[in-house]
């Protein structure tokens, strides 16, 4: 089959979304198909966007047998074989501020079309899929219709491991304000002894990195805090996690289910989440796989204490999380076949 | 500096249009550009709708980088506040070949009025380039004519690493690489070979664009007993073995008809400092080639081409200084990155 995945552009930023639509385009070849991946432009102000509804709408794709979108607006494209695989709406144009636009006349025109132009592409698309059940919802709430879920496998496949607990708590991924490793280092103010917390990941900007040492200074555990700020390999990574006590990753309302607590799930290691993380929930039962907590230091902190004092509890945790991970059934030639057939 | 290359493309056709794009970005990349890559569905065949064109120039990348360069028919009618447009070519049905036999187009009130549309789509979106040039001076000519604009031509250089080109000797055949197809005339090069009186050999490779004209040609060989002087080599050539038969090759034969640009064989040729026979009727290839200069520009007739060929056998001595010549040719057209890469950022020459 001749696919064309089709993602929109913000030029020069790479992000998880165009590291999930290269990896289709080679899974998706690798399956036999010829596939390629098209980048359209979303633009910045209110007007941008309605040019990319334009832009889209009129595009005339030919030599492709099926387009797969995964962003709009690059599903707007006129195709009569579009599946849908739904990374995020433009959410902008749903939610209320901040993440949606405050509340203007030009803001709402450009908000009525897109939600005019999702309904038409959602409507006349061969099939809907959302890549996690938090995608999945939101549609639901906000267009009133049921999309398949379709996860996204983690971008590589690896050698987890799993070795004895030291005494520390691993949190990892790219530190920003979005996944708010700085919570977690607020907590470890009112952490009982016996413990530390390793902070490991390529800060977003230089900002980010003089606020989190600051951090780390102001909560009087310094000692207690091993901070990383670089990219780490991926068996710098897997070695901490197979190490640690648990995994800690707080992101605001993330998308899907997190890599952060796949990859520590895999390794049977528990995971410590917020209530207000979103995706993250589909691997983190409380209890169960791992803790879910307020957003907020001390209770946080009473999570790793938990999680610290009893270690058998905590490897339990592990032990299932990693069943839940495998029940995902998380696997690239499922979602190959899928989005083909 | 911050680049988009916008270009058009067919998806999963990834054709020497796309060469020149990704080239150019690897050149600009190699000296610190950042640089995007787009490349937005286009149909070229049959004829596009206008309401493509119109979805071309919405496309949204005002104010996302510091420059933007349009590579490709229609590319140029896409919006930026620092664009630069790189015409390779018209529509050509409707303009250079509107008055020739390839035309395909019933002359009618409606097809006027559509070519008189893509005049003025074409128009809109070259003149307002802050900088606009054309790969040839072929095309900067057209540009003139169709749409009185003052282009400046900037030679697509050949991308990559070109030191892999090298010149080991001044051999006994005459090489001629590329796709083989009727507009390429391979077939003539092969018919000239019955006129030669010196022992040149030809040797001919490339992937056949369509089984007849490659079996024509095979045919033509064998009914001619040319087998002995004629190697042919269809199919896919590897490149290894391209830049090898280049290294060794006495000349090299380029014989489109009427081509935009001097196209990468002339190039190929001159990184392998190996003269170029070429045809009164080529096109762009003119532009390289000057006769008894970068090599030999014979007529478009069997006989006339066999003499090219034996004069490069027999005169060891100017074929050696054409070679040389053609090496150097690059430099005085500024067929070099650095050039390109400053013109198309709009710095000085």
């Amino acid at each position: 089959m001749k696919l064309l995945v089709a993602n929109n552009a913000a030029p020069f930023v790479r992000g998880g979304a165009e590291l999930l639509a290269d990896r289709l385009v080679l899974e998706l070849r690798r399956a036999g198909h010829e596939a390629e991946v098209m980048r359209l432009p979303l633009g910045n102000t209110p007007e941008q966007i309605l040019e990319s509804i334009v832009a889209a709408s009129l595009m005339d794709v030919v030599n492709v047998d099926r387009v797969i979108g995964l962003k709009f607006p690059a599903y707007l494209i006129p195709h009569p074989d579009v599946v849908i695989w739904l990374v995020h709406q433009f959410r902008q144009a749903y939610d209320p501020p901040p993440v949606g636009w405050p509340q203007d006349p030009s803001f709402d025109r450009a908000a009525s079309a897109v939600r005019v132009a999702d309904r038409h592409a959602f409507a006349s698309t061969n099939r809907l899929y959302a890549i996690s059940p938090m995608v999945a919802d939101r549609l639901q709430r906000s267009n009133g219709l049921t999309a398949a879920v379709l996860m996204t496998p983690p971008h590589s496949d690896q050698e987890y491991r799993t070795r004895t607990a030291e005494d520390f708590i691993v949190a990892l991924g790219r530190i920003s304000d979005g996944k708010r490793q700085r919570l977690a280092i607020q907590a470890m103010r009112y952490a009982r002894p016996g413990y530390r917390l390793v902070v490991a990941g390529p800060p977003d900007n230089p900002a980010m990195l003089d606020q989190v040492r600051r951090e780390i200074d102001e909560s009087g555990a310094g000692d207690r805090v091993e901070f990383i700020p670089r990219f780490i390999t991926e068996d710098e990574k897997l070695d901490l996690i197979s190490r640690c006590i648990g995994s800690v990753y707080l992101p605001v309302d993330e998308d899907s289910y997190g890599y952060v607590c796949y990859e520590a799930a895999m390794s049977s290691k528990p995971s410590v989440t917020a209530t207000d993380s979103g995706g993250t929930l589909t691997l983190v039962d409380h209890g169960r796989t791992g803790l879910v907590s307020e957003p907020e230091p001390r209770a946080l902190a009473a999570a790793f204490d938990e999680l610290s004092r009893n270690r058998d509890r905590a490897r339990q945790m592990g032990e299932n999380a990693r069943a839940a991970a495998l029940g995902l059934d998380l696997s690239w030639s499922r979602v190959v076949e899928e989005l083909t057939r | 500096m911050r680049v988009i290359i916008a270009s058009t493309s067919v998806p999963h056709i990834d054709g020497g249009g796309r060469l020149i794009v990704r080239w150019t970005a690897d050149a600009m990349r190699a000296v610190g550009h950042e640089v995007e890559e787009f490349y937005l569905p286009f149909p070229t065949d049959p004829r596009p709708s206008l309401a493509a064109m119109v979805g071309l120039r919405a496309t949204p990348f005002a104010g996302s980088a510091d420059r933007l360069i349009a590579i490709r028919w229609p590319a140029h009618v896409i919006r930026h506040e620092n664009k630069a447009t790189w015409f390779i070519h018209h529509y050509r049905q409707f303009f250079d070949l509107w008055d020739s036999p390839h035309r395909g187009i019933q002359i009618n009130p409606e097809s006027l009025a559509y070519r008189e549309t893509l005049r003025r789509i074409d128009n809109r979106g070259l003149a307002e380039s802050r900088d606009l040039f054309t790969n040839s001076l072929i095309v900067r000519d057209r540009v003139r004519e169709f749409n009185g604009l003052d282009a400046e031509p900037l030679y697509p250089p050949l991308g990559g690493d070109t030191s892999r080109f090298r010149t080991d000797s001044y051999g006994d055949f005459i090489f001629y690489p590329s796709r083989i197809t009727p507009i390429k005339r391979q077939l003539l090069a092969v018919q000239a070979m019955r006129f030669t009186s010196s022992p040149v050999r030809l040797v001919i490779a490339g992937k056949p664009d369509e089984g007849r004209f490659g079996r024509e040609i095979s045919d033509y060989v064998r009914e001619h007993s040319l087998e002995d002087r004629v190697e042919l080599r269809l199919g896919w050539l590897d490149e290894d073995e391209k830049v090898d038969l280049l290294a060794r090759c006495l000349a090299l034969a380029y014989l489109p008809l009427d081509e935009d640009s001097y196209g990468y064989p002339s190039l190929e040729a001159s990184h392998s400092a190996k003269p170029i026979v070429t045809l009164r009727d080529s096109g762009g290839a003119l532009e390289f080639v000057r006769d008894g200069q970068e090599g030999l520009v014979a007529e478009p007739d069997p006989r006339d081409l066999a003499q090219a060929f034996d004069r490069l056998y027999e005169d060891r001595a100017a074929t050696e200084r054409m070679g040389e010549q053609s090496f150097a040719r690059r430099d005085e057209l500024g067929i070099a990155w650095p050039h390109v890469i400053r013109r198309l950022l709009g710095e000085a020459a």
